[in-house]
């Protein structure tokens, strides 16, 4: 058992017999010492989707699934195609990527970790660190070397983030795959 | 047959939490028709309570009661603390229509135990507290599944200020309640006379009522109303609210009756009242310093200018809350209103001088009044808390009975 709080998107919660892949859990204080937990969820047997809210501390039935390591393939419209270390293709839905959907391009090489429930995967997580290219970023502004101040970037995938201002084209940037969050620019 | 409900109070601090349950068990009882159980773990603090409610109510007599009481239609019973399990009781509260866990208190075990077996629809509520926060109205309504029964489905119901939300704790006869105090200037007078002033001196002194924590904002604020020009009568009903006040007035063991004077500011020691008596009070004063949730809530029914103490967190979250609430209240009023209530506001709550402060505030009453009767208005249009429970109730049994 853990406690809601403790449920991370990805893991796989039981309720009424059913399993329940948390997608989303957010943190809210309420009044005095109590917090709230809301729960994105959805069923990994038939798809549907809900919204819960738990206490805190709230003990929930959670399951450890079995883990794969893969890398990012092709995408074969509409599915995105991972395959594990004995070249076995594991195909995987766009909802099931929520996570990391974001940071999939073309011919990246991070080794992710593939969450299966009864053969099939339910989620696929990126290393905590990740190292991607600016593709767009508009110049830098002079003078400034704090990494204080911060500009938009796109990646080579179309997506955004905030990164220092000293950043240019073509840089190598690391960036937090739990936060989403640049974290700093890495020579390659 | 008539729904029966349950609900379990855990008196915390004060009599916040069991003003609370009390009026929704009240209004649940005399306006929707139900059969209503409060349970309550303090029940020395629950006696004082209710003696003030209903003064044929003998304090020292309920202390001793068989912890059990009825009061304004409501049963009334002790919650053991730890529970004691007994399997008759247990199910006696399983079969409820609904039942309501206030601010997140937990139910005990053994009840949580008994409704795995129950043969009927039951929602289980989490009433939590008031909060202005924009994530309320996300959370509002959910589900929270409990793997009891299916039977028994449990939703976090969270009161608010806007629709979308549970709504505020609103009797049906309350504004014109208000309404009806604030046209009898007897009324205002008698409040005056409390404070023993002599004709002259209390020619139209401002009114105001200090319910709040303790908070080093409090001297300052009675050094500003010590030097005001108009005479101030400043209402403080006995509890820990006086603290402040006997340690400005370098007294002690102050009691309800008690009157302190400086300078242009005299000071009125209540006694513990009524829900109604205070409810009258509020609509009476000039301005209402209030805090936590029922005095908060009462005060924006009262319809006068009033500055909220919220209840202070640790990670100092609760200006997170008080900004929320901020955002919505002065919607619409004019920028030197709005700047003076928010600095005064922000300085009481930081523990900062309000002094000048108070000084920026005090001529911004009247704006503050006509906003405080828009303010009142609005809500009103909402439907109130308790109905909204009921109305919530009644749509899941018919879902739940198609």
């Amino acid at each position: 058992m853990k406690t809601a709080q403790e449920i991370k998107p990805g893991q796989v919660i039981m309720i009424d017999g059913s399993p329940w892949k948390v997608q989303k859990n957010e943190f809210n204080r309420a009044g005095r010492s109590s917090a709230i937990n809301k729960m994105k969820l959805k069923n990994i047997l038939n798809g549907m989707q809900t919204e819960t809210t738990f206490k805190c501390d709230d003990k929930l039935e959670y399951i450890v699934l079995e883990q794969k390591e893969v890398t990012y393939s092709y995408f074969a419209d509409p599915m995105y195609v991972f395959v594990d270390s004995d070249y076995e293709q594991i195909e995987i839905e766009k909802d099931d990527l929520e996570n990391v959907l974001m940071y999939i391009e073309d011919g990246m090489e991070d080794v992710c970790q593939a969450v299966f429930y009864n053969n099939k995967v339910i989620s696929v997580d990126l290393p905590k660190t990740i190292v991607r290219q600016i593709a767009y970023t508009e110049p830098s502004v002079r003078g400034d070397t704090s990494g204080k101040v911060t500009k938009l970037a796109r990646l080579g995938n179309g997506h955004e983030l905030q990164v220092s201002s000293f950043c240019e084209i073509g840089d190598y940037i690391e960036i937090d795959t739990l936060t989403g969050e640049y974290k700093a620019r890495v020579k390659r | 047959m008539t729904a029966r409900w349950t609900i379990f109070c855990s008196i915390i601090d004060n009599f916040g939490d069991i003003g609370v349950c009390w009026r929704l068990a009240r209004q649940l009882v005399n306006e929707h028709r139900l059969e209503v159980e409060l349970w309550v773990d303090d029940w020395p603090a629950l006696s004082g309570f209710v003696s003030a409610q209903c003064p044929a109510f003998d304090e020292a007599a309920l202390l001793s009661s068989s912890h059990i009481l009825w009061a304004d239609g409501v049963c009334i019973r002790q919650w053991p603390r730890p529970w004691k399990s007994q399997f008759l009781l247990d199910q006696h509260i399983a079969v409820s229509d609904v039942i309501i866990e206030a601010f997140g208190c937990e139910l005990p075990d053994a009840v949580k135990q008994a409704l795995v077996d129950v043969s009927k629809p039951l929602l289980w509520l989490n009433l939590e507290y008031l909060s202005a926060e924009t994530w309320v109205k996300d959370c509002h309504g959910l589900s929270s599944p409990q793997n009891v029964s299916r039977l028994v489905k449990k939703i976090f119901f969270f009161p608010g200020f806007e629709q979308g939300t549970g709504g505020l704790l609103r009797e049906t006869d309350l504004i014109n309640k208000h309404a009806h105090w604030q046209q009898q200037a007897d009324l205002r007078q008698q409040l005056i006379q409390l404070a023993g002033l002599k004709p002259v001196a209390c020619d139209n002194p401002l009114l105001v009522s200090l319910f709040s924590y303790h908070t080093p904002a409090l001297t300052t604020w009675l050094d500003a109303l010590v030097e005001q020009q108009q005479p101030v009568i400043c209402f403080v009903p006995v509890g820990k609210s006086l603290d402040g006040i006997q340690s400005y007035f370098s007294t002690s063991q102050l009691v309800a009756g008690n009157v302190l004077s400086r300078g242009a500011l005299t000071v009125v020691v209540l006694p513990f009242r009524s829900q109604e008596e205070y409810d009258c009070l509020l609509s009476l004063c000039d301005f209402n310093l209030v805090r936590g949730e029922d005095s908060f809530v009462r005060a924006q029914w009262a319809a006068r200018p009033m500055i909220w103490h919220i209840y202070p967190q640790d990670d100092g979250v609760h200006m997170l809350k008080l900004q929320a609430f901020e955002q919505l209240y002065l919607q619409g009023l004019e920028n030197d209103v709005r700047k003076a209530w928010h600095a005064f506001s922000n300085g009481w709550n930081q523990g900062e001088d309000c002094r000048e402060l108070w000084h920026h505030l005090r001529p911004q009453l009247s704006g503050l009044q006509s906003h405080a009767r828009k303010w009142q208005k609005k809500l009103a249009v909402m439907p109130d808390l308790a109905t909204n429970l009921v109305n919530f109730e009644t749509l899941f049994k018919l879902s739940a009975h198609p």
